[in-house]
């Protein structure tokens, strides 16, 4: 059975169909690749799936439990974490104090004295112990990724669900981050990675979901599904192709 | 031993100080009006800190004080001055009557999800404005009459009339501050700070967002109440315009803002300085020009020091200790002035105008001079971290 059963999820905002009935199948351990040109739908689905969006209509079913109706931070207990695009971590507090505090809340209950030894492992993890305890406000975008990081890992996540982590950094930094995406994955989290550089999701997937106008037009293993000839279309229109 | 059995050990040492203030006063036949000076701080004090757990920490912010305050002092104008209930027992009615409204605000407004916190804020405003017009149009609660409280007795084991109050309100102060630290002081404070930062990121790390502010608004509201049914007996003569004004509301915004609202200790600082300075006005024949003044020091120390006054004494609090002490010594041996209270205020506004000097320029001054300055800044960071 798969972690995550995604069945004819539907979301709509006004008249535009932002997701047009998606199936989707996440298995258990693995690093599924979501793809697909601007406006296709993929930070929709991220944002259904960890609850900042209600759907319209479909079934999510994870780990054996339908979640279709939980709110976003049930679905944090139930193990579902994500990071964001653009990082948004809480600004009064320290990396720290962001970390304790998801990992207070997040998959199980934890008190405060417990929090704050507990934050150390994760911010030894991702590399930020030596900025733990300066305002979130001196840290670089690429810390900032990292922060986003460790704050959903400290969750206890089973399904991890990665918007963009890589977006608008350095190639140097961009291997950085593969890297440490390998290693959560090592640690036995399974990972959906939302991402537009290319060369890094074929890297990092086991297999590949694209995704153009809200709906699935390919799936698979990602070398096959990246010369599917819809893809392609999608990606670089009906010229692309004889190209 | 830990912070908060420091912190507890404080309260408990304090708490006891203060509850003998009257006798001491008494012994020492210092000025009877001392013991009104000091009921009057607590009771800003409680209703700054108990607007603060919603506002100062969930961010949703409030200007219905008055409509929890207003319950609090009805209940007990009702209950006790009209039909003869027990003082004692009307009080904590004030609170849980309090509660109950909060707590149906809340039901309604944080329910839907369209609504953001503007929409909370004028909300809010409006419950007074109905809750004052329900009272003057109903007889059964005002009729707009008003209610005389002289008739209700205070329990003789409190003491007489200044005595009893200043007992019931150091009491509900102390309950209030205490309820504010445990908060700031717990998964439940960290959630809403959480909230304030960013809810919907920490409705996705799994802080239940809905009850964690029912909470905050909740104890907010009973708080504010309780203190309101004590003071139903300080006004003596309950009327609308009285209890319903923009008062209660204003003062305490001021308050946690100039002292911090990040902190718990906030409030109780800004409610100690914009207090204590706006007695000394009055009393010097300055009623006109308080608020002009109050107004001042709020736009300079919101612009100055924007994190509260309370997080600069905590970072140099050798330096807030010297000033305070050192100005009213000097006035005392000078012989400036014979009040006590006029003393604390001008050694009060003598600290925060040296609290002012930025970080930056601070650091600088004492590095030249390396004298009788606060201790560097890590000092108030691993105060922090050791919370």
């Amino acid at each position: 059975m798969s972690l995550l059963e995604v069945t004819s999820v539907t979301k709509r905002f006004g008249g535009i169909v932002a997701l047009d009935g998606v199936d989707i199948s996440i298995e258990e351990g693995e690093i599924l690749g979501l793809v697909g040109p601007n406006g296709s739908g993929k930070s929709t689905l991220i944002n259904v799936l960890s609850g900042f969006y209600a759907a319209d209509g479909g079934e999510v079913v994870f780990d054996g439990e339908d979640v279709s109706e939980m709110q976003a931070h049930q679905l944090a207990a139930v193990g579902i974490a994500r990071t964001f695009q653009i990082p948004r971590p809480f600004d009064t507090m320290t990396p720290r104090e962001n970390v304790a505090v998801s990992y207070m809340f997040g998959h199980s209950r934890h008190s405060l004295v417990e929090a704050r030894l507990a934050a150390q492992e994760w911010l030894d993890f991702t590399g930020l112990a030596r900025v733990a305890d300066v305002p979130v406000s001196e840290l670089t975008l690429h810390q900032l990724k990292f922060l986003e990081l460790a704050r959903a890992l400290a969750t206890q996540p089973k399904l991890l669900l990665l918007d963009e982590v890589l977006a608008g950094l350095n190639p140097s930094e961009i291997d950085e981050s593969v890297e440490m995406i390998r290693r959560i994955h090592a640690q036995g989290v399974t990972i959906l990675v939302v991402e537009h550089v290319i060369r890094a999701v074929m890297a990092l997937s086991s297999r590949l979901v694209v995704l153009n106008q809200g709906a699935v037009i390919s799936e698979g293993d990602p070398e096959t599904v990246m010369s599917d000839a819809a893809v392609v279309t999608a990606y670089l229109g009906d010229r692309g192709r004889s190209a | 031993m830990t912070s908060r059995a420091r912190v507890l050990s404080g309260f408990a040492v304090f708490g006891l100080a203060l509850f003998f203030f009257p006798a001491f006063q008494e012994a020492m036949e210092l000025p009877r009006f001392y013991v009104i000076f000091l009921l009057s701080i607590f009771f800003w004090i409680a209703q700054a800190s108990s607007w603060n757990i919603l506002t100062g920490f969930s961010g949703y912010f409030s200007f219905g004080q008055g409509a929890w305050f207003g319950i609090g002092v009805y209940s007990v104008a009702v209950l006790a001055g009209k039909h003869g209930w027990p003082f004692i027992a009307a009080v904590p009615v004030g609170g849980l009557l309090a509660l109950v409204g909060g707590l149906a605000l809340g039901l309604v407004v944080f329910r839907l999800r369209m609504l953001g916190g503007e929409i909370f804020a004028l909300t809010t405003l409006a419950i007074a404005f109905v809750l004052a017009a329900l009272a003057r149009l109903t007889s059964a609660i005002d009729g707009g009459t008003g209610t005389f409280m002289t008739g209700t007795p205070i329990p003789e084991f409190l003491g007489e009339f200044n005595t009893a109050m200043y007992r019931m309100t150091l009491v509900v102060m102390l309950l209030t501050v205490l309820a504010a630290y445990l908060i700031y002081d717990s998964r439940l404070g960290w959630g809403l700070f959480a909230i304030r930062d960013d809810e919907a990121v920490a409705g996705g790390l799994g802080i239940p967002a809905f009850r964690y502010k029912m909470v905050a608004l909740g104890v907010n509201a009973f708080f504010a109440g309780l203190m309101g049914g004590v003071w139903a007996l300080q006004i003596g003569f309950v009327t609308v315009e009285e209890v319903f004004n923009i008062r209660v509301p204003l003062f305490v915004i001021l308050m946690s803002i100039l002292g911090g609202m990040r902190h718990w200790m906030g409030p109780v600082v800004g409610a100690i300085i914009i207090f204590t300075l706006s007695d000394r006005l009055n009393s010097a024949g300055l009623t006109d020009v308080n608020q002009i003044i109050i107004g001042s020091l709020l736009v300079i120390l919101t612009l100055a020091v924007k994190e509260g006054i309370y997080m600069r004494m905590r970072d140099r609090w050798l330096t807030t200790l010297i000033s305070m002490v050192g100005v009213m010594t000097i006035m005392a041996v000078f012989g400036l002035t014979t009040s006590l209270i006029t003393g604390f205020a001008v050694a009060m506004v003598v600290t925060v105008t040296i609290l002012l000097v930025p970080d930056r320029l601070w650091d600088r001054v004492r590095r030249g001079s390396d004298g009788g300055g606060g201790p560097p800044v890590e000092d108030g960071a691993m105060a922090e971290a050791g919370r």
